[in-house]
């Protein structure tokens, strides 16, 4: 595709902007986007993984909270917040209550269903456990196509459980 | 034999497929966060954890900052690492002889297990990352939580930790401007289209990657499911498409195919740019049968080894490949 401003460069730069629900799109090339006044306003903005957060779960963090540290890294509530990334594994313990609706925004489901880990082969009351859980967030939600997938998959655990005792 | 010199499943349309598995090891910084003690000490845990399980493939160990530019350019080319691995100071790769395995080692993650296969064949490939997960787990503690799987720097790659990706050639998509519906089909799907090489949509030589974004609360399996199903609809749309303009426009097709043949093989110099572009209508003179005496496995490895970090990133190697396509491809 071309540039919509000059037609003569490729398109690199592709951006959506949603404005009361109406929806456009703008193609430009590097050189064309440079001197586009809303591409400037938007590239001065800090477009880091901290905004996929929802407002107010930052909004709602007391001070005291937004102290709270990895033990095993030193990574900072603040600074996972501001940029989406775990310094180790550890963090997803320190920071579950955050890590939560991150991980449910960016997949939908934030409960793992695939291969497991051989030193922690999870029992399987515990992966019903777990799925249950997932099932009464996704409802609390008023997330039924997540809930309807969860009650699918307790359904087919369920019956591969019986079937093997 | 190498992954980009085999035609596999849908060869006239699909290059090659490749599978990836994030791992950390417990108790250690990611990392963005490790020293560089740390990094060296997990290079060697994974090499250790290699050379102890039954895999019959070969291995080398590549650290990258001890490597020269040519090597680690390749090496981009192929796939093997990321950029981003590239510019790391503590990264390193294990690539196997045979080119189907390469595992990264301190890009985002400690642990990247790359697998290949040629064609639409996600399948081979995660069987063999699946295999390789298995083996360095017997002596690896992964990072793993009940309730989120595999830990990985970005939440991104939570989960499964597991990128699957076909390289598709679509010129005929390219040529009907048809990408853009193509990549709006694809995020319905979270599924990402991008350029094989190069940025964006504008993909060099008509090469594109299809993967899945989505990496938690998806098996490995419904993963494969996506890929291989919506892969196969993108080779059977881009084969109608393909049909179609030759139907359309037969003398332009015919003419452009026999032209860049004609180029590819007598040429004296060749960019990677234009070989690439020239290699790509060659590619659709074979499809639409204008083209015989050509193998398209001929045409992707000579496509691959003729890259710039391939060729040793000298400055004669605008000639070399020339000449290699002409000794190779007639």
């Amino acid at each position: 595709m071309l540039c919509e401003k000059c037609g003569l460069n490729p398109a690199t730069v592709n951006m959506t902007q949603v404005i009361n629900g109406q929806k456009s799109e703008y193609h430009l090339c590097a050189e064309c986007a440079k001197e586009d006044e809303l591409f400037k306003s938007i590239s001065s903005t800090n477009f880091g993984f901290g905004s996929v957060f929802p407002s107010f779960l930052t909004e709602s963090i007391p001070s005291a909270e937004s102290g709270r540290v990895c033990p095993l890294c030193g990574t900072k509530l603040g600074e996972f917040l501001e940029n989406g990334s775990f310094g180790c594994g550890e963090c997803y313990i320190t920071f579950e209550k955050e890590a939560t609706p991150l991980l449910h925004k960016i997949h939908s489901i934030a409960t793992h269903v695939g291969k497991r880990a051989k030193a922690t082969n999870e029992s399987a009351e515990n992966k019903l456990d777990n799925l249950k859980r997932s099932l009464r967030d996704a409802v609390e939600r008023e997330d039924y196509e997540t809930a309807a997938k969860l009650r699918d998959e307790i359904k087919g655990f369920e019956k591969g459980e019986d079937d093997k005792r | 034999m190498s992954w980009y010199n085999t035609l596999g499943p849908q060869g006239d349309i699909a290059v090659s497929s490749r599978v990836r598995l994030a791992r950390n090891i417990k108790g250690i910084p990611f990392p963005s966060r490790m020293t560089d003690e740390a990094a060296q000490a997990v290079i060697q845990k994974v090499w250790d954890a290699l050379q102890l399980s039954s895999i019959s493939h070969s291995f080398k160990l590549y650290k990258i900052a001890e490597q020269d530019k040519a090597f680690v350019q390749s090496a981009i080319e192929k796939h093997f690492i990321s950029p981003n691995l590239a510019s790391s100071g503590h990264g390193a790769v294990i690539i196997s002889d045979s080119e189907d395995v390469a595992i990264m080692i301190n890009e985002e993650d400690h642990i990247r297990i790359q697998t290949f296969s040629g064609g639409l064949n996600v399948r081979e490939a995660y069987s063999l990352a699946d295999k390789l997960d298995t083996l360095l787990g017997e002596s690896i503690d992964f990072d793993y939580h009940d309730k989120f799987g595999f830990l990985t720097s970005c939440p991104t790659n939570a989960g499964t930790g597991m990128r699957a990706s076909v390289m598709l050639h679509l010129p005929a998509a390219t040529m009907t401007k048809s990408v853009n519906r193509i990549l709006s089909w694809a995020g319905k799907l979270n599924l990402t289209v991008r350029g094989a090489f190069g940025e964006g949509t504008q993909a060099q030589g008509n090469m594109y990657q299809l993967s899945n974004q989505v990496t938690m609360g998806v098996s490995e399996d419904d993963i494969l499911n996506l890929i291989e199903s919506a892969a196969k609809e993108l080779c059977l749309s881009e084969r109608k498409a393909q049909s179609a303009i030759y139907e359309n426009k037969h003398d332009d097709i015919a003419d452009r195919c026999m032209r860049a043949y004609g180029i590819l093989t007598n040429a004296y110099r060749l960019t990677s740019n234009e070989a690439m572009k020239l290699a790509s209508d060659v590619h659709l003179g074979i499809n639409l049968g204008i083209i015989k005496n050509i193998e398209i496995c001929n045409l992707t490895e000579a496509l691959f080894l003729t890259m710039p970090g391939s060729l040793g990133l000298r400055p004669t190697r605008d000639v070399e490949r020339a000449e290699y396509f002409r000794n190779k491809i007639h």
